[in-house]
């Protein structure tokens, strides 16, 4: 989600929450290229590629993009707050 | 004179209270952030969307909110490190899990039909195609006989070139992962190209009931997050995200949504009564139990 709410709900977004956010604060985004626990803990997931994306199997079955990963890994590592996230959703 | 909160009274009585909560960081933050109404002549800061605080309740909230943050991410630092933990007799806490997304719970909007269409020419034998199919029928009675959604096959579409839903609102399609995952599906909020359910090969061998399988995945199409994400789950269930879920029942190790992991959940991965409460909360009843009206 979104273009931005229509009546009573938000429609289909092309891009992810996680992609819109960083684009928005690629600071983040090279912190979280930056450090090497990210990527160890990245190491651990298998890695798919479904219609030539490429993605991280988190949870048994649940595909996360690169963008994804690194949102989940910023925010576990406090480099963004929760209020901050959650105001840029509300905004959505 | 308007009644003062407990928030306030709190505040005024207790110096430790106070001291404590005038630490909290966020305040200031949500207090330049959070839209404020004015009612009766008092002014309040609305959070989460619906709920109102006075000044001084949006103290205790930031307080507790950062406290909250800063446990979770503790957790997960600590399971990262091989420390985390789980209570072994914690008393139940509410359960099955949904998506959230700016503090709202994720759901299709009502009226939109979940309609799917079995991508034929990505199945490896027209067997395993009939198979899905049968299982697809199963897992989509199923969910509808539990809350008021609405499933719909277009059998139509299923021999259509591509691998998209091709007019349909999904696609279930199968694509050797190497056994990355036995399936795999997508949220409401997922991108629209990412509205796919995948089943890898391993389906067709899996000790777990396929038709749960399929269960369990559509959980997730209807805004369902995973059950043992929850504090009172194993260590030993799989690493996953951690952010943006709602709790909307008790925690139920046999729900649907729960890995069959640590010794908790369930091969059969049937909807439980908790799975039906919580739905219920975000779908409604089954809507074979309603009459319904036309405009």
């Amino acid at each position: 989600m979104n273009d931005g709410p229509s009546e009573g709900g938000a429609s289909g977004a092309s891009e992810t929450f996680a992609r819109r956010f960083l684009r928005a604060r690629p600071d983040v985004r090279t912190r979280v290229a930056e450090d090497a626990a990210y990527r160890a803990w990245l190491g651990q997931f298998r890695r798919v590629e479904i219609d030539g994306t490429p993605l991280y199997v988190l949870g048994g079955d649940l595909l996360l993009d690169e963008d994804q990963v690194a949102l989940e890994w910023a925010r576990r590592a406090g480099m963004v707050s929760e209020d901050e996230v959650d105001r840029a959703q509300r905004e959505e | 004179m308007s009644v003062k909160s407990f928030a306030s009274v709190a505040l005024e009585k207790d110096a430790t209270i106070r001291t404590e909560v005038a630490k909290a960081g966020l305040f200031e933050t949500l207090r330049g952030g959070l839209k404020q109404v004015k009612i009766d002549g008092e002014t309040y800061h609305v959070a989460e969307g619906d709920t109102l605080l006075d000044e001084d309740q949006l103290r205790f909230y930031a307080f507790s909110r950062e406290k909250i943050n800063d446990a979770r991410r503790a957790g997960a630092t600590a399971d990262f490190a091989g420390l985390g933990t789980v209570a072994l007799a914690e008393p139940l806490r509410d359960a099955l899990v949904a998506v959230t997304q700016g503090g709202k719970i994720v759901r299709w909007k009502p009226g939109v039909g979940l309609t799917y269409r079995v991508v034929k020419n990505t199945f490896t034998s027209a067997a395993n195609y009939a198979l899905v199919v049968d299982q697809m029928k199963k897992a989509t009675d199923a969910w509808e006989d539990t809350c008021g959604v609405d499933f719909e096959h277009r059998a139509d579409l299923d021999a259509a070139p591509g691998v998209g839903p091709a007019g349909a609102l999904f696609s279930v399609r199968e694509l050797d992962t190497g056994g990355a995952f036995i399936a795999a599906a997508f949220f409401p909020n997922d991108p629209v190209d990412r509205r796919r359910v995948i089943i890898d090969p391993s389906f067709y061998t899996t000790g777990f009931d396929k038709t749960g399988v399929l269960r369990h995945e559509l959980g997730h199409v209807l805004g369902f997050r995973h059950e043992h994400i929850r504090s009172n789950a194993p260590p030993a269930c799989p690493d996953e995200p951690l952010f943006d879920t709602a709790n909307l029942t008790l925690y139920d190790p046999q729900s649907v949504m729960h890995y069959f992991c640590g010794g908790l959940g369930s091969r059969e991965l049937k909807i439980t009564a908790v799975d039906r409460r919580g739905s219920q909360m975000v779908y409604g009843p089954p809507l074979k139990n309603m009459l319904l009206i036309e405009a």
